[in-house]
């Protein structure tokens, strides 16, 4: 329920925002069910391959996501980037959060640097979508379920790797900028 | 049923996919042929209801031969595609809510269908018609993904850009993305070809199908703005997407090569900041390019070629205009400048100057090697670069730099071609062409610079030898009426030339020659010592020497001759002579030296060693006669022994001379011997433009200026 009114509410935004580039059938994929359900009990088995596949999958399409978010940025393309970020936040709600959404897999061997990875690649995404609360919220959410392992290894920023804790300073540093 | 039908229309897919292979490479979608054979056991209806619910197998064909295929079926099913919708979709009982959303589906893919072969719009609102009754049920994947498809392809129809862009992304959130995590789960499980697979079974199709409709059918109508966020799609699609199934799309007949070098663009140095919008047009141009380049190699410059070329250089500035970004600007003048060069060396070959107006400058493509150069190492992210990195942004200006001088080089040696084949009009073309070559040293003077030569190829340096050279011809050579200034500016030219590739042996009696022209020679040493002088204590040319780097020993050869004053004036004087009239030279001063020297001695033996002593006494040396003792009457007075001693003296002096002489000429012959016999260097360099002895003249020009 609560992700229908999040789809809701991004819509309504986007429609807002949608004025000026024109009016597309595009945004109604905002009220569609999320994807991926979230997993209350951990996978085992050919389900835990699936989702790291599905999360693996995820990670590299939102790389892909920043790198055409940046590309609108820096040709100060005003119509794309209010078209993409509606794509984006409907992607993030329908898909992306709902494959975030469990607290196991933060906390499963085989998925927590994936898990990491995501979020940080989502706040990414987000400060170039210029939502810095959404940034911090994801901080929030990372500092919450890493607690005490800001040492792992995480592929961030974007292209290198470094520790979570360097990972989430920057991120704090960058929220606002995007 | 479904699949066993979608397995055959596959198989078919694939023979002709492969035999419809397009020029650029562009994929030409495949047509499936007939699975008459599955459909044979099922009614007329059933087997064109099997044809639709699988049309996302073949929707991407080529109108001819979608038209034909569609007509295949007509005739295998005994029911034409009209027919087929008159009687059994839009006028057939439909029972039941099920039943209604199939046939609006059936309905809105066969009138895409129509659109599709035959262009007329009123099938495609038909279509778009039948697909909005849809609209209620679209969680019906199958549903979601026609309905998206079938409006992009309207947006397209009307050139709604923003809404051709809404609906592919709808279509990949709404379809796509829910469709991945199921189809990888059948596909794992094996079961993508289960009867109950679904929808899900089609992503691989739907992905093929998305990738023609962004890159190639939104280019066929002519969508040439506004796509960038699309770019993402794109992205994804070549992630592993579009040719990762080939057990269901075989690679070869999937657009997979096509995507990969639109992604190679799009992500390399001749972006524009990742803009998709962008990259198609200049893939678009690219290819018009090679056409027209493919009727100048078959039909000359003739009026298909004209036309061709017309049509690249628009498609060229539809690039250029759609170019936010230095970048993008920079990767549009390397392609059109090549464009002008090719141009103008097809124009001196062929010898014909047809009218072709091509909207772009060589002072366009300086202008844009301006700003690329001028951001320096603080701004050049700014200008498009930052995904790609500072590798590319230097190749990038390279690369600029290259195309201009080229174009410059090509053009500037038409002008002089025509200028030796229309005599009456030899002065105004040299000075054309003169004109050119001045327009790149002032360029070359400007960039080349110590904290700018990051972006400077290594063949800039010799191609401002061959501008400065290329100028002193102009007016030297091909103008039949210099002035008094252009002369004086040949033989500065010249020099220049000199000064940047010293190993360019023709270019040292040509100085002469324009020196000789003004009655100058005398100043020749004067203006070509420190040259001379210069190169003989180069620590470039010195490591270069030392490491045995290409050329090296044609370079010592040179190196060795300039340190030799005598070999300086063969290089500028001896030229015409030729090596056997100065080694003959030699020849006859030796001879001259030796009728000298018994001439001498001959003196010698009549004077005698003393006033009144018999002649020949206490002559020393080898050419004295012994003394003739019968002789002693004849010994000179001091008057003749006076004269005799001073003609000795002259014939002593001559002698010296000569000496002197001869050890010089034998001493410089050899050196100038050996760079006749230097390879052609200026020839090498000209024709290979990566010598690695491009990279000495880099070096040699710095560390002159430093």
């Amino acid at each position: 329920m609560r992700k229908d009114w999040r789809g809701w509410l991004a819509s309504a935004a986007c429609s807002a925002l949608f004025a000026c580039a024109g009016q597309t059938e595009f945004q109604d994929a905002l009220v569609l069910e999320p994807t991926a359900a979230e997993q209350s009990t951990p996978l085992g088995g050919p389900a835990l391959a699936l989702r790291k596949q599905e999360m693996q999958r995820a990670h590299r399409d939102m790389l892909h996501f920043h790198t055409t978010l940046e590309s609108l940025q820096q040709r100060k393309d005003r119509n794309g980037l209010m078209l993409f970020s509606q794509f984006l936040d409907a992607y993030m709600g329908m898909h992306l959060d709902p494959l975030l959404e469990s607290e196991w897999q933060s906390r499963h061997p085989e998925l927590m640097a994936l898990d990491a990875n995501l979020r940080l690649a989502k706040a990414e995404v987000l400060i170039q979508m210029r939502s810095p609360q959404r940034v911090q919220d994801v901080i929030e959410e990372l500092q919450k379920r890493y607690a005490g392992r800001e040492d792992m290894l995480v592929e961030f920023p974007i292209g290198k790797q470094g520790t979570l804790r360097d990972g989430l300073r920057r991120l704090s540093e960058r929220k606002w900028r995007g | 049923m479904k699949h066993t039908i979608a397995w055959i229309l596959l198989f078919a897919t694939l023979v002709a996919g492969r035999a419809s292979a397009q020029s650029e490479s562009v994929p030409s979608e495949s047509v499936p042929s007939s699975p008459v054979q599955s459909a044979s056991a099922s009614s007329e209806s059933d087997a064109w209801a099997g044809y639709l619910d699988f049309a996302y197998v073949y929707s991407s064909a080529e109108p001819e031969a979608l038209a034909a295929r569609l007509r295949e079926y007509g005739r295998e099913t005994h029911m034409s595609l009209d027919d087929y919708i008159t009687r059994r979709l839009e006028t057939g009982a439909a029972e039941g809510d099920d039943a209604d959303e199939v046939v609006a589906r059936r309905l809105a893919i066969a009138r895409l269908l129509q659109y599709l072969a035959t262009g007329e719009p009123d099938a495609l609102e038909a279509s778009v018609t039948a697909v909005r009754a849809l609209e209620g049920r679209l969680g019906r994947h199958e549903n979601r993904y026609w309905y998206h498809y079938i409006l992009a392809h309207r947006a397209l129809e009307k050139g709604h850009r923003f809404d051709f862009v809404g609906d592919v992304l709808s279509l990949w959130l709404g379809v796509v993305v829910p469709l991945e995590a199921p189809y990888e789960t059948l596909d794992t499980l094996s079961l993508t070809e289960s009867p109950n697979s679904g929808f899900a079974a089609a992503l691989p199709y739907i992905y093929e199908n998305v990738a023609r409709l962004v890159l190639i059918r939104s280019q066929q109508m002519g969508l040439d703005r506004d796509v960038d966020p699309l770019g993402a799609i794109v992205r994804l699609l070549a992630d592993g997407r579009v040719g990762g199934h080939p057990e269901v799309i075989p690679v070869a007949a999937s657009s997979k090569e096509y995507l990969a070098r639109i992604i190679e663009r799009l992500n390399g140095p001749e972006s524009d900041a990742g803009s998709l919008t962008f990259t198609l047009a200049l893939f678009e141009a690219t290819k018009l390019h090679d056409q027209a380049r493919g009727l100048l190699a078959s039909e000359g410059l003739g009026p298909k070629t004209i036309e061709a070329m017309r049509l690249a250089s628009g498609a060229y500035q539809t690039a250029l205009d759609r170019a936010d970004t230095v970048q993008g600007e920079c990767a549009v003048y390397r392609r059109v400048l090549r464009q002008l060069g090719e141009v103008y060396a097809a124009k001196q070959r062929l010898g014909v100057d047809p009218e072709l107006e091509i909207p772009f400058s060589i002072e366009g493509a300086i202008e844009v090697y301006a700003k690329l150069a001028l951001a320096g190492d603080d701004g050049w992210q700014d200008l498009g670069y930052r995904a790609t990195g500072r590798e590319s942004y230097t190749t990038a200006m390279r690369g600029l730099w290259e195309e201009i001088q080229e174009t410059i080089l090509n053009a500037a040696s038409y002008y002089l071609a025509r200028s030796q084949e229309a005599p009456h009009m030899s002065d105004e073309s040299a000075r054309h062409a003169a004109r050119l070559y001045e327009r790149y040293l002032s360029f070359f003077e400007r960039f080349a610079t110590a904290d700018q030569r990051g972006g400077v190829p290594d063949s800039a340096y010799f191609a401002a030898h061959e501008a400065a050279k290329g100028e002193g011809d102009a007016y030297l050579v091909y103008a039949t009426h210099p002035l008094p200034d252009e002369v004086e500016l040949a033989t500065r030219r010249y020099r220049s030339a000199l000064t940047i590739f010293p190993f360019d042996r023709k270019l040292w009696p040509a100085l002469t020659g324009a020196l000789e022209r003004q009655g100058r020679e005398p100043e020749y040493m004067e203006l070509v010592r420190p040259v001379a002088a210069w190169v003989s204590r180069s620590r470039s040319v010195d490591t270069w020497i030392a490491k045995a780097e290409p050329g090296a020993e044609s370079i010592a050869a040179m190196r060795r001759a300039l340190s030799d004053s005598l070999v300086i004036m063969y290089l500028g004087f001896g030229e015409d002579a030729g090596i056997e009239e100065l080694e003959q030279s030699v020849r006859e001063l030796r001879s001259e030296r030796e009728t000298a020297a018994s001439q001498r001695a001959e003196l010698e033996r009549e004077r005698g060693a003393e006033p009144g002593a018999a002649r020949g006494a206490l002559v020393a040396g080898p050419a004295a006669p012994a003394p003739d003792l019968d002789a002693e009457a004849d010994a000179p007075g001091p008057l003749a022994y006076a004269e005799l001693t001073r003609k000795i003296a002259e014939v002593s002096g001559q002698l010296g001379k000569l000496d002197k002489q001869i050890e010089a000429r034998s001493r410089a012959l050899p050196l100038f011997k050996a760079t006749l016999a230097m390879g052609d260097l200026t020839g090498e360099l000209r024709a290979n433009r990566s010598h690695p002895l491009h990279a000495l003249l880099r070096r040699m020009y710095h560390e002159k200026r430093s």
